[in-house]
């Protein structure tokens, strides 16, 4: 099935009056409820298209009148619906384009309504009665779709033309097998654009070419202004921009209002990194409903002010803008006090409904000092000393990825080089496993995620502080593939752990583990090698069976579900299992959120649409799907939970991850959000596990709503007072994006925890995929049980294997229990002390209390 | 019914010219935008199926005349333009013409030309027919892998337009399929005949002759609308002749979207850029092409200096 995915709106002025309408209506019901109201109501209907208003006001009237309606559509219509006498549905009020929501909501059977307007012309549609009628497919009314009316964000990033320049540059062979040839290319390319184009833009000046239109000009300095944004020299892409606009002014009128607003969030972008909020960022960008002390050099951010509210003076409506001018005030200190009231997005639609206390950024002062793009964060413990290290990756192609190693003092310190990894360049994501069962964390670096293809790296821990790049020995270097995700799982249990490739438009990539150091790809017998625009993988056992199940989510098309059969074959059962997933596939990951003993499944989707973010916080109607919680019901079948659970948002999350931030033995979510583009200034999103019924959006409370573009999280308790940080790698596509890194602590919540540290002997040593079962008493004798499956997590960040579990208030651990993958054995033991670690290895009667002593964080510790 | 009020308009124009029996009026203006179908700078007038100009006359094709033959220089057959008509007590003639590439600035496309600009700008992309040139011979294979010669459909009026079947933008791709679904019942009894439309993939890697089989089924194309596909060179070439030009994006294509008609003679009459025009004002260029009544009668030049 091919689906709607389209990621701009066709603004008509009738759409244009028709938003203005919702929005007052929406604002007004945002004061009472910022939950999201999407309706499934299904409706079947009869629809025609003509190109004229007249034309469809003629036809309304006839259609009124009781000619026919199906006879006027095969006539008259030019929607494909035509031959069906325009006859579409049974469909969900929510997937039709709100101009046909809003028509067709309260309209009775045999009532005709219009006229309409849709991006292909002017429509008049008749409500029919529910019949039995062929659901017509999806892409058959895809005009008349919701999600074709998601309004894109504008590009203030210049991605699109470095990688055309890339595209055009002549390349030697293997290029992409070396990251330090990559990265120079890049850079060659960038400058050597940079230079023609402002070369050619000042010849046509003086004298233009007969081949050269005034709109080339004009896209000429947008295009220069791009690669200047992307390389984050703001004062010369203004000068383009603006250059760009001026010219726009007089000979392309209908561009202007984009122009300027690219002019605001370049202003925006400038006034940031100028005013250290990148670098230095403390407080600053984080989303906040208090107004602060006013920033030092202002003059761009009024500039940038000046541009919104100009834009809103003349169309007061349009979200986004008023978006952005509340995001500038913001970084400002200024809002909400010094927002114009009529633009003012109230605090309430960011407002936390519980209070679980404020989280501390403590990166700098423990020493994770890292100013860099997106990327992939692992927290585990590299050298096996006892303490947690933060390994990153970086996106930026000339960037190499960073390992903190925690030192006995307590501080972080950058031992990259030490490490033998400063060639190790690029790379979206990054994750850890040991695939050659040593004992000792090796990684995996992907890269060429959004991009051409490029290599991966397998780093080989050498268990000596060293890594060993073995991508060629391992058999991984070839085929080279646009990657950015992958999963450790020992899909056939023989005690050695496998790697599951998801690729953009290659097919994925299935590695059996020869248990030589070497893999064999075999996803085409496995029947997982399907194509598509991956953009997570995920390992989780759904059906309790002991067998590792896959689960991987497609920016289009669907996303799939591998049912593992046992002989190293699957079976695709998304449909059948109801997890087809939102539009726009992105994060995904199994977790048992309800603990239940079934692992359920998140999949979120990424729609690159600033305004239906703020649709969300304001409770407006979306047009762009939501993120999905699917329930297991323990059948082999998943129920989507996601509206119940208050999930019912279309945000813009990548890199996300769980843990257990208050540990009530619940997992809760964090989600880093934004886009390469700069316009995206969205909070990232911290959401609370209500007793695994639903989630309470708590950032604001908590502090952590990072406004910048964040990327890689991870959970983990580092500072060993027995509740997890935030681990949270910050920053954008570009190089012109880079921020920070964030290390957020947890206040604390006088809870009880466990860890649980597992090493295997018959399964693999890492123990990925072995279950653990806490059967605790709370005080008043009711028992309940938590249960964690050993993964690193979610997508675009990963958790150390020792699991960190929380038990709630004054538990007694009653019981824990650990099924093993490949041996299938089960150990139990019984009054567990709390509040401590235990190493349990596989096939051992008894458990070891791992000596943990705390380790402040921002503090060297006395020697 | 193949044309549409052109018969209403020397009337109309009559009453216009005949002016107010009191001779005390003053010059009005009203904005007029619209499609050019043809130019003629000898009589120092083109015609333009324009949109309705409010409060003045309703949606038709009409020829306008200007007061200097110069104002005509950036027009070409297909354009979109805005002008202003003034309406005085003896004559009407247009002012201010403006060429527009776009009504509205959606994202892809604009991203699109944007870099297709930067390109030519960098000197690294090939420039495509001149209108008024002949455009080169290709051959490319449609849905039911049938071999097609452009030089066989000579002494035809050919369409082309751009898509991709991924494609999910309502305004985009399926605007333009949607033109020719309109093209198609316009012109039912002369498709295959006196016109050929083609709609050209732009991703033949994906767009096979299965894919573009079941595509054209989802539009009710009959003989005579034909979707090309073949080898990667040989589509990048034809595609380099109408400057349709598509780059990867998020797993989909940010693109141009290009409009040409050729005439008979083989000669490239039309290349329309964009989504800002209606399916009846394509109708109304086809039908100038087939009825002759747009020669090129004006050189292009570079549009806007």
């Amino acid at each position: 099935m091919i689906r709607g995915m389209a990621r701009t709106s066709g603004c008509g002025t009738g759409l244009l009056l028709l938003s203005f309408v919702i929005c007052a209506l929406g604002l007004g019901a945002a004061a009472q409820s910022t939950q999201t109201v999407t309706d499934d109501t299904q409706v079947t209907f009869r629809i025609i298209v003509v190109s004229s208003a007249e034309r469809a006001e003629q036809l309304a009237v006839r259609g009124r009148q009781g000619e026919d309606f199906a006879t006027l559509a095969r006539a008259e219509s030019l929607d494909p619906s035509a031959a069906r006498g325009g006859l579409i549905g049974p469909i969900a009020l929510s997937e039709l384009r709100a101009e046909l929501r809003d028509a067709l909501r309260n309209l009775p059977a045999g009532e005709v309504r219009g006229v309409l307007t849709v991006p292909t012309g002017f429509a008049v549609v008749q409500r029919v009665a529910a019949e039995a009628v062929a659901s017509a497919r999806s892409t058959e009314y895809l005009t008349l779709s919701a999600v074709a009316g998601v309004k894109a964000t504008i590009s203030v990033d210049g991605l699109t033309d470095v990688q055309t320049a890339v595209v055009s540059l002549e390349k030697p062979e293997d290029w992409n097998q070396d990251p330090g040839l990559i990265c120079q290319l890049r850079e060659q390319a960038i400058d050597r654009y940079k230079m023609v184009l402002s070369r050619a833009l000042a010849q046509e000046s003086e004298n233009r070419s007969a081949n050269i239109t005034l709109f080339d000009i004009i896209d000429g300095h947008a295009s220069l202004a791009n690669l200047h944004a992307y390389t984050g020299h703001m004062e010369l892409a203004l000068k383009e921009y603006g250059e760009a606009h001026r010219l726009a002014i007089a000979h392309n009128p209908a561009t202007v209002s984009d122009h300027e607003q690219v002019l605001g969030v370049a202003h925006l972008h400038k006034a940031e990194m100028d005013n250290g909020l990148y670098t230095e960022p403390g407080d600053r960008c984080l989303l906040s409903l208090q107004s602060a002390a006013p920033l030092a050099r202002t003059g761009d951010f009024m500039a940038g002010e000046r541009r919104f509210l100009s834009l809103l003076d003349r169309n007061p409506e349009d979200l986004e803008v008023k978006w952005l001018l509340n995001a500038a005030h913001m970084a400002t200190g200024g809002y909400p006090t010094r927002v114009p009231a009529r633009y003012r997005i109230p605090p309430s639609a960011f407002a936390s409904p519980e209070d679980v206390g404020r989280f501390r950024d403590v990166s700098s002062a423990s020493g994770v000092r890292s100013f860099s793009s997106a990327g992939g964060v692992v927290v585990d413990d590299f050298d096996n000393d006892g303490r947690l290290d933060i390994l990153t990756s970086n996106s930026d192609h000339c960037a190499p990825m960073q390992l903190f190693r925690r030192e006995e003092n307590g501080m972080f310190v950058d031992r990259t080089a030490q490490a033998g990894l400063s060639g190790q360049l690029g790379g979206l994501n990054v994750n850890q496993a040991d695939y050659n069962n040593d004992g000792c964390r090796d990684v995996l670096l992907m890269r060429g995620g959004w991009e051409l293809a490029q290599r991966k790296s397998l780093l080989r821990n050498n268990c000596d502080g060293t890594f060993t790049d073995v991508t060629a020995a391992a058999g991984l270097l070839t085929p080279v593939t646009s990657t950015q995700t992958s999963a450790w799982a020992d899909i056939d249990n023989d005690g050695w752990i496998d790697l599951f490739v998801g690729n953009e438009d290659a097919p994925a990539q299935l590695f059996h583990n020869r248990r030589d150091g070497t893999f064999v790809d075999i996803a085409a017998s496995a029947g997982v090698q399907r194509s598509a625009f991956t953009k997570a993988v995920t390992a989780g056992d759904y059906d309790n069976n002991g067998l590792a199940d896959l689960y991987v989510s497609n920016f289009r098309g669907g996303n799939f579900l591998y049912r593992n059969n046992g002989d190293l074959t699957f079976t695709e059962v998304a449909t059948a299992a109801g997890v087809p997933g939102a539009d726009r596939g992105f994060p995904a990951w199994f977790f048992d959120y309800d603990n239940d003993g079934w692992d359920d499944l998140f999949a979120a989707s990424f729609f690159l649409s600033l305004e239906e973010t703020a649709r969300s916080y304001l409770g407006l109607p979306l047009n762009g799907g939501t993120m999905k919680l699917y329930r297991n019901t323990g059948d082999g079948r998943f129920v989507d939970v996601t509206q119940a659970a208050g999930l019912a948002k279309s945000l813009m999350p990548m890199g996300s991850n769980f843990g257990d931030i208050d540990n009530d033995g619940f997992l809760d979510i964090y989600l880093g959000t934004g886009s390469p583009s700069y316009v995206s200034l969205v909070p990232s999103m911290l959401l609370r596990n209500r007793g695994g019924q639903s989630f309470a959006d708590v950032t604001v409370s908590s502090g952590t709503g990072e406004m910048h573009k964040g990327h890689g999280v991870a959970f983990a308790d580092l500072d060993g007072d027995g509740d997890e940080e935030i681990v949270f790698k910050v920053g954008g596509a570009t190089p012109g994006d880079a921020h920070a890194f964030r290390l957020f602590e947890n206040p604390g919540h006088g809870n009880d925890w466990l860890g649980v540290k597992l090493v295997g002997v018959k399964s693999n040593r890492a123990a990925i995929g072995a279950r653990i079962k806490v059967t605790v008493e709370q005080t008043g004798g009711t028992r309940r049980s938590i249960y964690r499956t050993v993964t690193s997590g979610g997508s675009f960040g990963a958790s150390p294997f020792e699991q960190h579990i929380g038990l709630g208030k004054a538990a007694q651990v009653v019981e824990l229990e650990v099924r093993w993958p490949a041996s299938g054995t089960r150990q139990t033991f019984t009054a567990v002390p709390k509040n401590q670690v235990v190493e349990i290895r596989e096939m051992t009667d008894t458990y070891t209390r791992v000596n943990r002593q705390p380790l402040p964080l921002g503090r060297r510790r006395a020697q | 019914m193949l044309s549409r009020n052109t018969g209403a308009v020397a009337a109309l124009v009559a009453t216009l010219l005949a002016g107010d029996p009191a001779g005390a009026t003053a010059e009005k203006e009203y904005p007029v935008s619209g499609m050019v179908l043809s130019v003629n700078p000898a009589a120092k007038s083109f015609t333009v199926s324009h949109e309705r100009i409010e409060g003045f006359m309703d949606a038709m094709t009409m020829p306008f005349e200007v007061r200097q033959a110069e104002e005509l220089k950036a027009l070409v057959p297909g354009a979109i333009v805005e002008f202003k008509l003034v309406v005085g007590d003896l004559s009407a003639y247009a002012t201010q013409i403006i060429v527009r590439r776009y009504e509205t600035v959606e994202r892809d496309p604009s991203a699109a030309r944007r870099l297709a600009a930067m390109k030519r700008l960098a000197g690294v992309s090939t420039p495509p027919v001149a209108i008024g040139a002949k455009v080169p011979d290709f051959t490319l294979i449609d849905q039911a892998r049938r071999r097609v010669a452009l030089s066989s459909l000579a002494g035809k009026v050919v369409v082309v337009n751009f898509v991709y079947t991924r494609c999910a933008l309502p305004q985009f791709c399926l605007r333009m399929s949607n033109n020719f679904g309109a093209l198609q019942k316009r012109f039912s009894s002369d498709l295959g005949r006196d016109v050929v439309l083609l709609t050209i993939t732009f991703d033949p890697e994906r767009d096979t002759p299965e894919v573009l089989t079941s595509y054209a089924e989802r539009w009710g194309a009959r003989p005579g609308w034909r979707f090309l596909t073949g080898g990667v060179a040989d589509v990048r070439q034809v595609c380099a002749l109408f400057g349709q030009e598509a780059f990867p994006e998020e797993g989909l294509m940010n693109h141009l979207l290009h409009t040409a008609v050729i005439d008979r003679a083989g000669t490239l009459v039309a290349n329309i850029e964009g989504n800002a025009f209606t399916a009846e004002q394509l109708g109304d260029l086809v039908l100038a092409v087939i009825t002759n009544q747009s020669p090129i009668t004006n050189r292009p030049s570079p549009p806007i200096r």
